[in-house]
């Protein structure tokens, strides 16, 4: 009873088991300061000392809208059918409309490119735009407290519409971001094709057959031979104890093949259901077809997961090197 | 919610007592009304009380990478919808609604991604340890989970949770209890 009462209100005495999930869990917790806050439209009160950083970017947000419009007034890209002002692009807080002159466009200029050089909000770059300038940026991911200008984005998000900071994605895209692993360089250029790593044979869950050698769904009637209830597909938990075993061995690579502290391998690994075994694993860019790839693909390749209903999922298992 | 246990429970020695949600704190009354004037400061102060809150709904529902960029939202969200609210004194409830509303439609809007997040087995054995055991607690039934994250996640008690989140004590308490015994089952079965 005193164990609940811990888990009410935690006071008495802990379950070890309670107090270990609190101990564990706690680090996941929310973090947070008010990193929003200081970026959000005033709605009442007059600006205090601490908002002047966002009464600025106000000024540049105007400033850049004036812009456009003087550059839709005059013409722009020539092309009438991408002039058409968008809705959201006139909202500008009173503070900025009397402040978008020269002062301000220097604001401008410094937060974002949408003055210079990029084309405005909302509109396609047209055959006047400087060459680079425009269609790289629009591909680049916004950066801190610059005006989105992507050309087809149909609505600002919420957090940029209210002037908050774009946080960092927490999740790179591999296919965005082709330097975004940090680290040992590749031993061979990123264009290498990946070679995907045959497995090594493991041993299959008892009395399961072999379905990698016999695939199939008659012969491999995920469960039912043994009347096992089987997941559909892998959950998180599945894939922590699929591969911790061989983690280890993965992160010896790095040590061997001299990669760098923190350098982020990912692997593309797929695992088949009726067996739980790994029947594919391919290091993805820039490792792929390197020697440090390999070996990491090599030693995940020896996972063993749970079986599951579903004939095979796709992993992609990004393992970052130990220091 | 999948079960929103409301059964009343001698949880203060008030038994049989009809229960209701407990009201949210005088501070956080003051707090909503002076946010919807337009205090940023105030604003910034739910956030701080409430972010937990909101934090522990979405990680709930949502794929753990992602919960930051929602949480964000969420508060975009109730920064503009405030207004709305009539009485202030239910504004954990409607915070906590609003949360999980946002959190279904992400869910709903991501469509179903079979690579691991980045963090995912780290080398950290901590890391692992905690991102296991939340795997785990993912499976547990909404209310269940919900809860338990609140409790141990972001380490709230069983009256914050009540009082935040606008559940009965009742509620909360047979949430715990019982999200707990599935969850031990589950820890159990996996090791």
């Amino acid at each position: 009873m005193s164990h609940d009462e811990y888990l009410w209100s935690g006071q008495g005495e802990a379950d070890p088991l309670l107090a270990d999930l609190e101990r564990t869990l706690g680090s996941l917790g929310f973090d947070g300061e008010p990193q929003l806050v200081d970026d959000l439209p005033r709605t009442g009160h007059g600006a205090g000392p601490t908002s002047r950083l966002r009464t600025w970017s106000w000024v540049g947000l105007g400033a850049a809208a004036a812009a456009m419009g003087l550059w839709w007034h005059l013409g722009g890209a020539g092309d009438p059918v991408v002039h058409r002002p968008r809705a959201s692009a006139p909202v500008v807080p009173p503070v900025a409309a009397g402040n978008g002159e020269p002062g301000a466009a220097r604001i401008g200029d410094a937060n974002g490119s949408a003055i210079h050089g990029g084309p405005p909000v909302g509109i396609e770059p047209g055959p006047t735009d400087a060459p680079g300038s425009g269609p790289d940026r629009a591909v680049a991911p916004a950066s801190h407290g610059e005006p989105d200008v992507r050309p087809a984005r149909p609505e600002p998000k919420p957090r940029e519409r209210a002037g908050l900071r774009p946080k960092a994605k927490s999740r790179p895209r591999p296919s965005s971001r082709s330097g975004g692993e940090s680290g040992a360089a590749p031993a061979t250029p990123e264009s290498a094709p990946a070679r995907p790593v045959e497995p090594r044979p493991s041993n299959p869950p008892a009395g399961a057959p072999d379905c990698a050698e016999h695939p199939g769904a008659d012969l491999c009637p995920a469960g039912t031979e043994t009347g096992e209830k089987l997941p559909f597909k892998l959950g998180e938990a599945d894939a922590i104890e699929g591969l911790g075993p061989v983690l280890p061995e993965a992160q010896r690579c790095g040590r061997r093949h001299g990669a760098a502290p923190g350098t982020t391998v990912r692997v593309k690994l797929r695992v088949e259901g009726a067996s739980g075994r790994v029947v594919r694993a391919t290091a993805q860019s820039p490792h792929g077809g390197t020697p440090l790839g390999d070996c990491v693909a090599g030693a995940l390749a020896g996972a063993q997961f749970r079986r599951f209903e579903y004939p095979s999922i796709g992993i992609v298992y990004p393992l970052k090197m130990a220091p | 919610m999948d079960r929103l246990v409301t059964v009343p429970l001698d949880s203060d020695g008030e038994a049989g007592a009809e229960e209701v949600s407990p009201p949210v704190a005088a501070q956080d009354v003051a707090a909503v009304e002076a946010a919807r004037a337009g205090d940023r400061l105030a604003f910034a102060q739910l956030y701080r009380r409430f972010g937990p809150v909101v934090h522990g709904i979405v990680l709930a529902r949502v794929p753990r990478t992602e919960v930051d960029d929602v949480v964000q939202e969420i508060f975009v969200q109730v920064l503009r919808a405030l207004p709305t609210l009539r009485d202030a004194t239910k504004f954990g409830g409607w915070i906590a609604r609003l949360a999980r509303n946002r959190a279904l439609d992400h869910r709903r809007r991501v469509t179903a991604v079979s690579a691991l997040p980045d963090d995912l087995l780290q080398s950290s054995p901590e890391q692992g340890r905690a991102l296991f055991v939340l795997a785990k607690l993912r499976e547990l039934p909404e209310a269940y989970r919900e809860t338990l994250i609140l409790r141990f996640v972001e380490g709230l008690t069983g009256p914050e949770i009540a009082e935040r989140v606008g559940m009965t004590h009742g509620s909360v308490r047979v949430n715990l209890h019982r999200g707990m015994q599935m969850l031990r089952g589950k820890l159990e079965d996996g090791r």
